[in-house]
């Protein structure tokens, strides 16, 4: 079948992947390079502020969340690429889902309920759970270690975590708060 | 206190994921509504002088 011009029409995506979603997730997923190579050092090792983008993703009340998720498990596998993958590429795949739950999930559904300063509070509190509940488990899976040494490393790296974590949501509520009455917040 | 760890790693990952895919799915996020932005305090009246009949 032969389309003419007078055929022709615009036929606008009505998925997930639109163009414009995947442009900003292309350039967001880009700054978590740049962010990648900021480090916060910490007893255990330095933590980057590869979240960065995709807190800010979260964080944009119309986006959608799984922008954020997505953005989160590639800056966590970006992240690691850049120091060579410590702890494998599976460990480091479960932890980017684990920052996707944690940026695209929580800090962003505190964000919706209550706002700006909430998402920043359960980020800190989500960041102590994590550290003490489950990290353990990481040092556990990747290194072999028995449960008081791997408590006492995910202690360790908690601090830097902290910080990180809070530098990281804070840049991203301030990026996201002075676009919130623009065309980009659609 | 190892298997007790992994068991709060795992369900710390995946739990809220797998849990806020099924919500949204089915009834969207719940997003608040916007409030209404602060005025200036200026209204058309006083921007008028304030005369009114």
């Amino acid at each position: 079948m032969t389309t003419t011009s007078n055929d022709a029409q615009i036929v606008k995506s009505k998925g997930f992947f639109t163009p414009i979603r995947i442009s900003r997730m292309a350039i967001l997923i880009a700054l978590s390079v740049v962010g990648a190579f900021i480090k916060v050092p910490t007893p255990t090792g330095d933590a980057g502020l590869d979240s960065v983008p995709a807190y800010f993703a979260a964080m944009m009340k119309k986006w959608d969340w799984k922008e954020a998720a997505v953005i989160a498990v590639l800056a966590r596998l970006l992240a690691a690429a850049v120091v060579g993958f410590p702890l494998g590429i599976v460990i480091q795949l479960i932890l980017g889902i684990s920052n996707a739950s944690w940026v695209a999930v929580v800090a962003r559904l505190a964000r919706l309920r209550f706002g700006f300063i909430a998402a920043i509070v359960a980020t800190e509190i989500w960041a102590v759970g994590v550290s003490l509940g489950g990290g353990p488990a990481l040092y556990i899976l990747g290194f072999g270690m028995d449960y008081p040494a791997a408590f006492a490393l995910s202690l360790a790296g908690l601090p830097g975590l902290l910080v990180a974590a809070g530098l990281a949501v804070v840049i991203a509520v301030a990026a996201a708060k002075a676009l919130d009455n623009t065309a980009l917040n659609k | 206190m190892e298997t007790v760890s992994i068991i709060i790693f795992a369900a710390m990952t995946f739990g809220p994921v797998i849990a806020y895919g099924i919500y949204t799915a089915r009834r969207g996020e719940p997003r608040r509504a916007d409030k209404p932005r602060k005025k200036s305090g200026v209204t058309p009246a006083d921007t008028t002088g304030g005369a009114s009949a």
